[in-house]
């Protein structure tokens, strides 16, 4: 006999005629709302505890099963488990969510300290546009040729062209060696005064047609100033060819230019005289500092002279090995500390040789 | 030299309108190179840079300029005024020295009236920037500063007449125009009277023939010199003169007529009164015309246009010369002003015509050559590759030292300034005669230089030294050049020895890989003269030593300045590491079983090498584990707390790589242990 309904007044059915709330679909919304609404891990953490720690609403739920019928426990276990694996899911989900994008740093970092430096060094300024030289003149297939610093008479001024009696081989201007000084040519060494020695050598060495480049320090023996050294660099480059009319030279002019300016720059080729060129030309580019308009870096007429050049001399091409009555060419020969100086602007020729780690860093 | 367009204006007549910067512009680009144009009391005077006129005896006068200008401009050139008035023979000179004068003229002068300049040629000359002196002190001026050939009068009543030109007599004494007192040698060529030197031969004059305000009657010197003997004298006394630049540069015989005509036209107005009663001429060489054959296709070869044949004459003779066409070929005569070492064959013809055609007006003409091969240079490229991976890799910055140095800094790296084989003969200072055998005195400059204001830093250098060794040949059978190997030094400056000699060292074992060149191998010991003796290895390339690394021994230490720093350095030839034409390393299969890593720590007596130690444990894990490569790696070293004093406590990993299966952590802590087993028996180590 059956004193009550199947089923019971119980909170834990939905009402059936009553409007009274169910308790696990009200915790059921509420489950939803509160894990979405932590935003960091503690407050997701006092959710976790409130809904499934000893005291939370779902642990108590579970609790309170105990109380009723088996069929209502059964139906009513089965809601709970439910909702208890919904919101450990839940959970779980939201946990990934806020720690993906919470950060893994202690504090945040002071960005604006200065970042590490790797290890510092570098290449002599000088030495740095030689091989920048070197690359831009490598893409036209020269060759690059080195001679040695310590050569003769013979090589520097003789194969030459220098006459006999040319100042330039009196010690005022070279540096001979002791115990040479009074010998003539070949037994006459020196610290070499120029490079366009070496391309004699090199014309000793291949047969032409060629092209070359061949960089070095050279060593004067004058009186020192912001302007003048004993010791530099130059850059000199030479193409003969069976046909080189000189204006076939400008590419050796723009080629420096360009690669050491990183622009066209206006040049101007004029006479000039030179003993190992015939014909020889002074080249001047246009002041970068006024733009041509005269200043007193250009001494107000607007062009600075940068690099001789020329056609080398039949007695030079001859002494190379070379027929000048078949063979033409074209030299140009650069200052390349001067170079340097004018790609940064640096006033004093001295700082080069002085070692000096506080002008060098500037060029790392 | 400064140039008044007045002047130049008596000459020939530039085209009108044509501005004075325009003038300068031109004379640039064809000629020489205009330094500046001032405007003075109504002239305009261009300055001309001497440099650019060496090779041009000819331009030394206005007249020479005034030529250039004409056939620039393309205008007649009027002839130089001349008047050659009787000459009665007369004894003047008695001898000229042959290898000094090549002609030697004098005229006498008499009955002189007028002894002050007329104003117009005051005006000229203190436009250029001449002082205005006496008469004859300025006529001598303006004929030189008009022709190019110097002058020189002096006064007859104070000559023991006849001249000559002779070479000193040792002790002689001279006192110049200037007031001067030379003491000559016998390498000085002096004119000379009966008695004394009146003149230094070409450079000066002397200062008592010279002209006085009673002065009546004149000697008019109008000589040429040998441009060697001239500059040996006007050098030796330290003397640079109008005179003395002008004959240096070789002038022509012919231009002393000119000067004479000259002289004689100008006082013939300013002096009617003055007539010549004497002439002396004596030539040793006379300067002549030259003759060039060019062909007409040459010149067009080398000048890249194809010019007419008028266009190819015309400028040349603008300029003076005479020019015939013999079928193919210009047959060239060459006037004596240009003939004096400048123009001697038909190179010389194509700058003549392509700077007066305008170098500018030719376009550029990319050249056509022909590749055969690409251009490639093994040992430069070497050498670049070393550079970057010191500066870029190593953390080094690259010095350039001189290649003489102080000799302290040569004694301080413990080399011997006697033992150079290679000196200057004229020094930048008497204490850098001697040529490095070594860059190390150069680092230790370069210490010096930076220690002051930074006590950690890297440095290297890479340059030609020069050592003892047998002088070779290298493209002249006639010449024999000294050894002069490329080699590279370095330095880390810091505080900790045993840490910058690593670092340096560490630099040092990475290089080969990195720049591609041969290995290094590194022998304890070794005998840098820089070298501390607790601190040195030898370095060794392929075929032996090639340098040494080590730590700087107290002289070089003070030599460096270094007072709280010490420095790790190294040098090695760059050859000793020939470069690899391409990449010779092989690729490693990658193992298909995982490897495993163990650390081992322990505490070690100082006397026992880390060579030791890490053989040790290699054996010890080969033994204990056939089947597993062991590789002993070095990890660190400590001292201090808990570590015996002369002890140290060193840390190895074994990376431990299966060959044949999968390596358990029991099997690897068992190598583990039989590795501190071999170091207690064998290297006498003890656990920390």
């Amino acid at each position: 006999m059956r004193l009550t309904p199947r089923t019971p007044p119980s909170f834990f059915q939905p009402p059936v005629c009553r409007a009274m709330p169910d308790p696990i679909a009200t915790l059921h919304e509420e489950v939803d709302a509160e894990i979405a609404a932590a935003v960091t891990l503690d407050q997701l953490e006092r959710v976790r505890l409130s809904l499934l720690g000893r005291k939370g609403r779902i642990t108590e739920l579970l609790k309170s099963l105990s109380s009723l019928d088996p069929v209502a426990r059964r139906d009513a276990g089965a809601r709970i488990n439910a909702l208890k694996q919904r919101a450990s899911d839940a959970l779980d989900g939201r946990r990934d969510i806020l720690l993906d994008t919470s950060s893994l740093l202690v504090r945040p970092v002071d960005t604006t300290v200065p970042g590490v430096a790797p290890a510092t060094g570098g290449l002599h300024p000088t030495i740095q546009m030689l091989y920048d030289l070197n690359d831009a003149f490598a893409t036209l297939n020269f060759d690059v040729f080195e001679g040695p610093e310590i050569t003769s008479e013979l090589y520097e001024f003789d194969h030459m062209n220098f006459p006999p009696d040319h100042p330039a081989r009196e010690s005022m201007d070279t540096f001979w060696l002791a115990d040479s000084e009074h010998a003539r040519a070949a037994e006459r060494l020196c610290l070499r005064p120029h490079l366009t020695g070496a391309s004699v050598r090199y014309m000793q060495r291949h047969a032409p047609p060629f092209r070359v480049v061949y960089p070095g320090r050279v060593f004067r023996n004058e009186t020192t100033d912001a302007r003048h050294e004993r010791a530099f660099f130059q850059y000199e480059a030479l193409i003969v060819e069976r046909h080189l009319p000189f204006s076939a030279g400008q590419l050796l002019i723009r080629t420096v230019l360009s690669t050491v300016f990183g622009r066209p720059v206006r040049t101007r080729m004029r006479a000039g005289f030179f003993p190992f060129v015939e014909p020889g030309f002074e080249i001047d580019m246009e002041c970068l500092v006024c733009g041509g308009a005269g200043c007193r870096v250009c001494k107000q007429v607007g062009w600075l002279e940068v690099m001789p050049g020329g056609m080398p001399h039949p007695n030079v091409l001859k002494a190379g090995g070379i027929d000048p009555t078949e063979w033409m060419g074209f030299y140009v020969n650069v200052g390349l500390d001067r170079l340097v100086m004018m790609r940064y602007g640096i006033d004093d020729v001295r700082l080069f040789h002085s070692a000096d780690l506080r002008f060098l860093a500037e060029f790392d | 030299m400064r140039i008044s367009l007045d002047w130049i204006a008596d000459y020939t007549t530039l085209p009108a309108g044509l501005s004075p910067k325009e003038i300068a512009h031109q004379l640039t680009m064809t000629t020489v190179e205009v330094e500046g144009v001032h405007t003075v009391a109504g002239d305009i005077v261009l300055e001309i840079d001497n440099k650019s006129l060496t090779n041009r005896p000819d331009l030394w006068g206005h007249y020479g300029l005034a030529r250039e200008l004409a056939a620039i401009f393309e205008v007649p050139l009027r002839p130089l005024p001349a008047e050659e008035p009787d000459r009665p023979a007369a004894t003047l000179v008695s001898s000229i020295e042959a290898s000094v004068c090549r002609r030697f003229t004098a005229t006498r002068i008499e009955g002189i009236t007028v002894r002050d300049t007329p104003d117009w040629m005051t005006q000229r000359l203190t436009a250029i920037g001449q002082r205005s002196k006496n008469l004859y002190a300025d006529l001598t001026n303006y004929v030189m500063l008009t022709t190019g050939q110097p002058t020189h009068a002096f006064d007859a009543d104070r000559l023991a007449l006849p001249l000559s030109v002779r070479w000193a007599i040792s002790g002689e004494r001279f006192e110049a125009l200037d007031g001067t007192t030379i003491e000559l040698t016998p390498s000085d060529a002096v004119v000379a009277d009966e008695r004394s030197a009146v003149g230094l031969a070409g450079v000066i004059g002397g200062r008592h023939s010279a002209i006085l305000p009673d002065t009546t009657r004149v000697v008019f010197e109008a000589a040429s010199f040998d441009p060697l003997a001239i500059r040996r004298t006007s050098g030796a006394h330290g003397l640079r003169t109008e005179a003395s630049t002008r004959f240096e540069k070789s002038l022509s015989t012919h231009r002393i007529d000119e000067a004479r005509r000259l002289f004689f036209h100008l006082l013939g107005h300013i002096d009617p009164g003055a007539r010549v009663t004497g002439f002396d001429d004596r030539t040793r060489e006379t300067t002549a015309a030259g003759e060039i054959r060019v062909g007409v296709a040459y010149l067009r070869d080398r000048i890249g246009k194809p010019l007419a044949v008028t266009e190819l004459s015309a400028p040349l003779e603008r300029l003076g010369f005479t020019v015939n066409i013999e079928g193919a070929d210009l047959l060239v005569g060459v006037p004596e002003w240009r003939h004096t070492g400048d123009i001697s064959g038909p190179h010389d013809l194509v700058e003549e015509i392509a700077r007066l055609h305008g170098y500018e007006r030719f376009d550029f003409q990319a050249p056509l050559v022909q590749v055969t091969r690409s251009a490639r240079d093994y040992p430069g490229q070497a050498e670049r590759r070393v550079r970057e991976y010191l500066a870029l890799v190593g953390g080094m910055r690259e010095v350039i030292t001189y290649p003489w140095i102080d000799d302290r800094f040569v004694t301080g790296a413990g080399l011997q300034t006697t033992d150079a084989p290679l000196r200057l003969s004229a020094p930048p200072a008497p204490d850098q005669a001697t040529l490095r055998t070594s860059l190390m005195p150069g680092v230790l400059h370069a210490i010096d230089v930076n220690v002051r204001s930074r006590t950690a830093f890297r440095i290297f250098e890479v340059g030609a030294v020069f050592p003892v060794g047998t002088a070779v040949r290298l493209d002249d059978d006639r010449e024999r050049l000294p050894p002069q190997p490329k080699h590279v030094a370095g330095a880390v400056v810091g505080v900790d020895a045993e840490r910058v000699f690593r670092e340096a060292k560490g630099i040092l074992e990475a290089l080969p890989r990195r720049a591609h060149v041969a290995d290094v191998t590194f022998e304890p010991g070794g005998g840098a003269p820089w070298s501390d003796a607790g601190a040195s290895m030898t370095l060794a390339g392929p075929s032996g030593a090639i340098g040494h690394i080590g730590i700087l021994n107290r002289r070089a230490t003070r030599a460096a300045g270094l007072k709280h720093a010490v420095a790790a350095v190294f040098e090695f030839a760059l050859d000793g590491l020939p470069s690899w034409p391409s990449r010779d390393n092989r690729y490693t299969p990658l193992p298909e079983l995982p490897a495993i890593e163990i650390d081992v720590s322990l505490t070690y007596a100082d006397t026992v090498s880390w060579t030791d130690i890490g053989a040790i444990a290699a054996r010890a894990a080969a033994t204990a584990a056939p089947d597993v490569d062991a590789t002993i790696e070095f990890i660190d070293q400590y001292r201090g707390a808990n570590i015996p004093e002369g002890h140290r406590s060193i840390t190895l990993r074994a990376r431990l790589q299966p060959r044949s299966h999968t390596l358990t952590s029991e099997a690897a802590t068992a190598i583990a242990t039989a590795i501190r087993e071999a170091e207690r028996t064998h290297a006498g180590a003890s656990e920390r």
